[in-house]
């Protein structure tokens, strides 16, 4: 009886001490709570922790409280977090090259996009340690639109819309400085105060966020034709990442990949949803004609040249623009 | 004893009485439940209340079902239901929480939809939903406040809903009605909710947390300092999103430590918000770094 007691009083120690949570990763994103994003991040953690006997899991800081990305980027860097949500400017500061993937009419449509992420996987996962991290997957904010209170029917009415930009971003910058457009620059949470002065009278962002930030209120049009497809990624910091043992560094990457391409998945789905919801409140999708079509497609190519030196190299841009195009000429070969 | 009157007149009402009689007996029970309801806020036992108020809603419907278009019944039915959201289910169960949000916006929708250029605008867009506004007047305030709050409460909970989401600017076109024609409606309640949404939403993404603080000063001096409800939307967004924790804290300890007799008319709310504040501090490590 003795014996019994003391065994099943062992394998309470055992067991509370093999539960206890070892690694906490925290974990920083501007998504609010309950929405997709941070569901299925919630997700990711229940598995992280089923998989590792409760070792591994994340603390999320949801809805931005911790900043915007360039705040959670010095908060990692520091050590005060270990992981966040990252999007094109933040990216840009840990890995340059990465940003080939948010420049201008570089991809028809999805399949592209997927084709190339896959195809220079190695060479963005590489480009993120030297940036001191780890990609934990992907997590695309998908195709980027211009909202304009004018019609649009050729890249010159381009010229006569007071343009926003992200300031500080140099693709979105250069992408309309190629179209001849001079966009103005404003701070990303002044936009909307900025539509309702009339300082700009136009933006660009994916259709989904147009209608969390409520931007889409301020618009008559959206043009159909994407301008570009905003990358996303949740990062680790490489430090926090290597000092994991080996077992949960495979459990936290290999559940990265399968979540975080459920919430590409569904951001592709909302935005698709979105764009309906964007009709339903009045705007009017406004389609590109097929004749003026090339001239944004030599507009972004000029834009991703005068790229070159300043977030990655001639060879890269050749690789990925041939890709590209190889993929689409046996994609229509085997139509 | 409004129970016992209310049950015998559904009696009365099911035996056949004449349809006339029956409407009129409804319309007068309409009076007793109006302060059936001041005996639910006065209530500090939250279980007893929640039985209450859900059996009582039921009967709402039931009388409703007799006299469809009775706003006085219509609009208790709205701010029940969302009463009965906020308190009961939206801790506890979202899902059931969405549906009584819902129930509680469609029965202040069909007060308002008494108005023709409301009706119409409905469906329309914010701009045409907006002009539709201007039909209205202060009295209409109840019924705005109630449906913009049921609504609110469900957008709120059900943020994958991206339809949904699309309708917000309708329900601050309500809200910034009762702003501007009676603003200490509720205690304050549109200052609640312009603080809430002002001060949830990250800086980064346009979120001004100086306007939102103006807004909650405003609705605790509209309610002298004593509809608790107040101090928790103030901690819960504000104080986190600008990262003022000593803020955070005191704000809730202050909801822990006021005595529920402080606003007798308001025991039930505030005995909710004392409840809504210990589920905030225990989850102070969610917000704030340690």
């Amino acid at each position: 009886m003795k014996t019994i007691c003391l065994t099943a009083l062992l394998a309470l120690i055992l067991l509370s001490h093999s539960t206890a949570q070892q690694y906490t990763i925290k974990f920083a994103t501007i998504a609010p709570e309950k929405t997709t994003w941070y569901n299925v991040m919630k997700e990711y953690d229940a598995a992280v922790r089923k998989e590792s006997g409760g070792r591994l899991g994340f603390q999320i800081y949801a809805g931005g409280v911790l900043g915007d990305e360039k705040a959670v980027l010095r908060k990692i860097r520091v050590g005060q977090l270990h992981a966040g949500g990252f999007t094109g400017v933040a990216m840009g500061e840990i890995a340059p090259r990465v940003r080939i993937l948010d420049t201008p009419f570089l991809f028809r449509n999805y399949d592209e996009v997927d084709h190339i992420y896959k195809q220079f996987e190695k060479d963005f996962e590489q480009a993120f340690q030297q940036g001191g991290f780890v990609l934990l997957g992907w997590a695309e904010v998908g195709f980027v639109h211009v909202f304009t209170n004018t019609p649009v029917n050729k890249p010159d009415d381009l010229k006569r819309i007071k343009l926003w930009t992200w300031e500080g971003d140099p693709v979105a910058e250069t992408a309309f400085r190629a179209l001849g457009i001079s966009p103005i620059p404003v701070a990303f949470p002044d936009v909307l105060t900025s539509l309702q002065t009339g300082l700009i009278d136009a933006f660009y962002t994916p259709p989904y966020a147009a209608i969390q930030l409520q931007w889409h209120t301020r618009a008559k049009y959206m043009i159909e034709t994407p301008i570009s497809d905003a990358a996303g990624a949740v990062l680790i910091a490489k430090s926090y990442f290597d000092k994991l043992p080996a077992d949960l560094q495979e459990i936290l990457l290999r559940n990265g990949r399968q979540y975080l391409s459920k919430i590409t998945r569904l951001a592709r789905e909302d935005n698709r949803k979105a764009i309906e919801q964007i009709q339903k409140a009045g705007l009017t999708i406004q389609k590109v004609d097929e004749k003026e079509l090339p001239l944004y497609i030599e507009a972004g190519k000029r834009a991703r040249r005068m790229l070159v030196g300043r977030l990655y190299t001639e060879e890269f841009l050749t690789s990925v623009e041939k890709a590209v195009e190889d993929f689409r000429k046996n994609s229509k070969a085997s139509q | 004893m409004p129970r016992t009157t209310l049950t015998f007149l559904l009696v009365l009402g099911a035996l056949g009485t004449q349809g006339c009689i029956q409407t009129l007996a409804i319309r007068s029970v309409g009076g007793i439940l109006d302060n059936g309801f001041e005996v639910f806020n006065e209530e500090t036992d939250l279980p007893l209340a929640e039985n209450a108020l859900g059996s009582n809603l039921k009967l709402l419907e039931a009388l409703i079902k007799g006299d469809p278009d009775n706003r006085q019944l219509l609009m208790l039915a709205s701010q029940g239901y969302s009463a009965y959201a906020l308190a009961f289910a939206e801790d506890e169960d979202e899902e059931r929480a969405k549906l009584f949000y819902l129930r509680g916006r469609d029965y202040g929708l069909r007060v308002l939809s008494q108005n023709k250029a409301f009706r119409s605008a409905m469906n329309g867009d914010a701009a045409a939903f907006q002009q539709a506004l201007r039909s209205f007047s202060k009295s209409d305030v109840p019924a705005l406040f109630w449906t913009a709050f049921g609504w609110a409460g469900y957008i709120n909970l059900a943020r994958t809903d991206l339809e949904a989401f699309a309708q917000l600017p309708k329900v601050n076109a309500m809200m910034e009605f009762v702003l501007q024609h009676d603003p200490a409606y509720y205690y304050g309640g549109a200052h609640l909710y312009f603080g809430s949404i002002l001060g949830s939403t990250p800086t980064a993404l346009g979120g001004k947390p100086e306007q939102a603080k103006e807004h909650f000063e405003k609705a605790l001096a509209a309610n002298g300092g004593k509809f608790l409800m107040s101090y928790v939307y103030y901690a819960k967004t504000y104080a986190v999103q600008t990262q003022d924790r000593p803020l955070f804290e005191s704000l809730l300890k202050r909801v822990e430590d006021s005595s529920l007799d402080i606003l007798p008319e308001a025991r039930l709310p505030n005995a909710v918000a004392k409840k809504k504040a210990r589920l905030l501090s225990e989850r102070v490590h969610d917000f704030f770094l340690e």
